[in-house]
């Protein structure tokens, strides 16, 4: 709303214009985005990681003769390079190869189901804190302060140390901690194309809140929040992975690969490269989507 | 009220609570106890210094902003407390066109859908196509122009769209806020004609808002004079910008720049900028600018009166419906002026260009 | 002065809503609260004492009110696990933590500002490049994993620093034991924000080198390291306030770290104490840990409006 102040109308357009540029460069960039990621030889290695580990994940029963849960007591935390077992064996005599490929479907499901399930509820709270006023919207925000006040991980660990260990668990205490800020970043979003006149033409034109909500604000707060959102997948991974190390998350046998450090723990002196195997493959994974979700950024040109 | 008034505003009054810079609330009277009547094909002039609370009237006007106190009848209907379903049949007979062309459209939709929109929300699935298509002709756009997207466009095609998505409805009153003030000069008489040929054709009433003297003199038929959020004079256009009567009018008149400026200088170039309106004076709002300011408009708030034949000026010195200037008063003036204009001149141009 | 305070009555409300999750934390877990907060094994006067002191038979917002006059006076009740009240295993394990959390943040400071002063100086070439995907390395790198790794590394393979604990034994008193020992944990903690903090420092350095002062000052005639100097203290700020919020994750990341080099500290603490779902421990823990990230972010706050006076009034 323009409050008539002579001397506060110069700054307000000022900041009018810098989001419509902002918008603007958007929309300019609507195809050549693709085009930018396509050409960015980073995006392409940390994409080829990501098709990969899915298309293994998918695929794992059909790529290995072993099965996941179950080993040869006898073959237990042979070394690498051992025939038949190229990465060894665990503990339990199970075949790394075979955990690490199962161990990829829990891992990279707790990077996406979260954030996803988190960008939905914290989508619409930020779209309802911002789209319905200042009342409306120090309430939603107040309540969310209050997950501000813990590190992610401590609020993590803390609701799924209260709800008990166990996947399903995990898919509540993960999107809870992303919710918080999804939310606030959204409601920035939308205050900033509140205040642009397109908003004000559409409700002259009598337009009802959802009308405008679907064509006049998703659409263009869309990006910002993509942009920040796709920060937050190798975040995930590695809180989920944390939270299965503390023995949180995935209870075994399921494979994972934070819950196969943990119990390949004890190994670390024995066979320390089988051990830390399952690390590189959460630091490869959570690099890839941190590395995408920079191109994004840099392909959005939404970096701050 | 006249019989073909669509439009009647009565005691329409706004007032915003803001923090000063010292963080205190302070109450803004932006729009202060406003009348105006708009009448059937008629387009009235709103002419105000930016801050002059017009485009809030605008706003409360089409109900973007509820009104603190005030009537709004919109042929012959009151609008204050309509229900929101109520309210959107009246809306697709009145529509806005907005200042900015950069925000004023959505810049994820293609121009066609931002005209569309206005269908879609009206519920109208049918015909879309061939109304749009028709309206973005009447405005002068292409149809390959219809598919693209407003950053593609300059900024009077995109202001041709604006005025396409408020005619797509078939409205009876379109309120136009500044809608050439942003344009360059060229492209501004451009839209101002297209705006004139467009009332014709589609049996429009327009209320018409700039700070520009002169464009609004081109399009109105009647003028009202806004300042600090009172309307300080309403005539026919040819009444005000022959014989301007408030000061505040004859000081806007005198800034506008032409080329035989001297012979129509009237003694009325003023001072200084508007007062601060978180600190509000009393008596007369335009005292402090005016040079024939006396110790009544220091106490006493001007109403808008009658003055004659439908001129209304809000202003003491009229009281007595004659010209309120003796001669040695007129030349204490013009010799102020001289030494005021050489000292302001510049910078009052500057201001209101 | 006035500032201060008024930043902690705003932080209040905040802090209100710490203690309400701590408290719902008893409530949400499965079974009756009572078995989180006595032993299972306790008899049944043990129990029937509970229950009357935290008033578990009353409604739920009596008991809330009677469990935060509790809290605030710093009784947490008995740990279940370990039979003594929370609070007294509470003060030991801070200290722990407060040691290896400024050793962490010293390592991530220094080796940050380091980092991001060469990468600023050298925008786009390769060192710039190196210190950027360092940075995305750090914060996609598994602390605990990193530990062990290090472990691997530094105690087993050559031996150079203790692999666990805080001291060695009938050492407890020797500072240079104890630095031996922080090495390793604190380095693996306090990796993730050397991205976040070198990253933070190249940005406004560069944004520092804009200014105009800075060709003031280059047509002085000062030398490169004094011009250097005056970037370093005009870019502090912001530096200082990332490292200051990264104090919070260090807080988080400490759970981890602590357990796997049995480090007895808060993060130890509460890890054990989620292992035998000992709930008045975790629940003093995360109540804790959240007051401390709030106290935090208004000391930096503070000492931001503090050093800064553009930004009195926000």
């Amino acid at each position: 709303m323009e409050i008539s102040i002579h001397k506060t109308n110069h700054k307000e357009k000022d900041f009018k214009r810098d989001v419509m540029d902002e918008i603007q460069e958007n929309t300019q960039t609507r195809r050549s985005f693709i085009q930018k990621l396509y050409s960015d030889p980073v995006a392409w290695g940390a994409t080829f990681w990501i098709v990969l580990m899915i298309g293994t994940a998918v695929f794992a029963p059909f790529l290995t003769p072993y099965s996941p849960v179950s080993g040869n007591i006898g073959n237990r935390l042979m070394p690498i390079g051992t025939p038949g077992h190229f990465l060894g064996t665990d503990e339990q005599g199970r075949d790394m190869i075979t955990r690490i490929l199962f161990g990829g479907r829990m891992t990279l499901l707790m990077g996406i189901v979260p954030v996803a399930a988190a960008c939905l509820v914290g989508g619409a709270l930020g779209v309802i804190a911002g789209y319905f006023g200042k009342a409306v919207q120090s309430i939603i925000m107040r309540c969310l302060d209050v997950f501000y006040a813990f590190p992610a991980l401590v609020l993590a660990i803390a609701i799924s140390a209260a709800l008990g260990p166990g996947v399903r668990n995990t898919f509540v205490s993960l999107p809870i901690v992303f919710i918080a800020p999804i939310a606030r970043v959204t409601a920035t979003a939308v205050q900033q194309i509140k205040g642009l006149e397109f908003f004000e033409a559409a409700r002259v034109s009598g337009a009802s809140h959802w009308m405008i909500i679907r064509f006049h604000l998703i659409r263009n707060i869309f990006r910002p929040v993509f942009a920040y959102v796709s920060t937050l997948i190798g975040i995930s991974i590695l809180v989920a992975s944390s939270l299965s190390f503390l023995g949180l998350g995935v209870t075994p046998p399921t494979a994972e690969w934070g819950a196969m450090l943990r119990s390949l723990q004890d190994a670390l002196y024995t066979q320390p490269t089988v051990a830390i195997a399952p690390g590189v493959m959460i630091f490869l994974t959570a690099l890839a989507f941190n590395l995408l979700s920079d191109s994004i950024q840099d392909a959005l040109d939404v970096r701050s | 009220m006249t019989a073909s008034a669509i439009l009647e505003v009565e005691g329409l009054s706004k007032t915003f609570k803001v923090k000063d810079s010292h963080g205190r609330s302070k109450v803004v009277h932006a729009v202060n106890d406003v009348n105006l009547s708009v009448g059937r094909g008629e387009t009235v002039g709103l002419v105000g210094e930016s801050g002059s609370g017009k485009s809030t009237l605008a706003r409360l006007i089409v109900r973007l902003i509820e009104s603190d106190k005030g009537v709004v009848q919109f042929e012959g209907q009151n609008l204050q407390g309509l229900s929101s379903k109520e309210m959107k049949k009246v809306r697709s007979k009145m529509q806005m066109v907005f200042q900015d062309p950069y925000s004023s459209l959505n810049p994820q939709m293609t121009v066609f859908d931002n005209v569309a929109f206005n269908l879609w929300v009206h519920g109208e699935r049918k015909n879309t196509n061939k109304k749009v298509m028709e309206v973005l002709q009447d405005v002068g756009l292409s149809q390959r122009q219809a598919a693209q997207y407003p950053h593609e466009l300059s900024g009077g095609q995109r202001q041709r769209v604006n005025i396409a998505r408020a005619l797509v409805m078939n409205p009876q009153l379109v309120v136009l806020d500044e809608p050439v003030s942003a344009l360059d000069k060229s492209v501004q008489a451009q839209v101002l004609n297209l705006l004139q040929d467009l009332k014709q054709e589609y049996g429009l009433s327009y209320i018409f808002i700039s700070h520009d003297l002169n464009v609004v003199e081109y399009m109105s038929d009647k003028v009202a004079i806004m300042y600090f959020g009172n309307l300080v004079e309403t005539a026919t256009s040819s009444a005000l910008y022959g014989s301007p009567k408030h000061p505040y009018t004859r000081m806007l008149m005198d800034s506008i720049p032409t080329l035989s400026k001297r012979d129509k200088w009237s003694g009325f170039q003023s001072i200084g900028e508007p007062p601060d309106p978180l600190e509000p004076q009393a008596g007369c709002s335009f005292r402090s600018r005016c040079l024939k300011a006396t110790s009544r408009c220091e106490a006493e708030v001007p109403v808008l009166k009658n003055h004659e034949g439908g001129h209304r000026v809000a202003c003491h010195l009229w009281d007595n419906s004659v010209e309120p200037v003796s001669t040695i008063e007129w030349l204490e003036s013009f010799a102020n002026s001289i030494k005021y204009r050489s000292l302001f001149g510049e910078e009052n141009e500057n201001e209101l260009e | 002065m006035t500032r201060l305070f008024h930043r902690f009555l705003q932080a209040i409300p905040t802090l209100f809503g710490i203690t309400l999750v701590a408290f719902a934390l008893v409530h949400i877990m499965p079974g009756s609260p009572i078995d989180a907060l006595v032993p299972p094994d306790a008899s049944a006067d043990v129990r029937a004492q509970v229950i009357h002191i935290y008033g578990l038979d009353k409604p739920l917002p009596v008991q809330y009110v009677l469990w935060l006059t509790h809290a605030v006076r710093g009784d947490f009740g008995m740990s279940i696990g370990m039979r003594v009240p929370v609070n007294q295993l509470l003060a030991q394990a801070i200290q722990n933590t407060l040691i290896l959390g400024v050793a962490a943040a010293f390592f991530s400071f220094v080796t940050g500002t380091v980092l991001g002063v060469l990468a600023g100086l050298n925008q786009g070439k390769w060192i710039d490049r190196m210190v950027s995907t360092l940075g995305l390395a750090g914060v996609s790198i598994p602390a605990y994993w990193l530990a062990m790794v290090m472990v691997i590394l530094f105690s087993i393979q050559l031996g150079w620093l203790p692999s666990s604990g805080m001291h060695s034994q009938g050492q407890e008193g020797n500072v240079l034991d104890l630095l031996a020992h922080v090495v390793i944990p604190a380095i693996a903690l306090g990796f993730t924000p050397v991205g976040v903090i070198s990253r933070m420092v190249r940005t406004s350095l560069l944004q520092v080198v804009k200014q105009d002062f800075v060709l003031a000052l280059r047509a002085k005639g000062l030398m490169r390291r004094q011009i250097l100097w005056h970037l370093l203290r005009n870019a502090a700020l912001p530096v200082l306030t990332v490292t200051g919020l990264e104090l919070g994750y260090l807080l988080g990341g400490s759970i981890l770290v602590e357990t796997i080099f049995a480090w007895p500290g808060l993060g130890g603490l509460l890890n054990s104490a989620i292992g035998l779902r000992d709930i008045p421990v975790i629940q003093a823990g995360i109540l804790l840990i959240g007051t401390l990230f709030v106290l935090m972010n208004i000391v930096v706050d503070f000492v931001n409006s503090a050093v800064d006076p553009r930004i009195q009034r926000t």
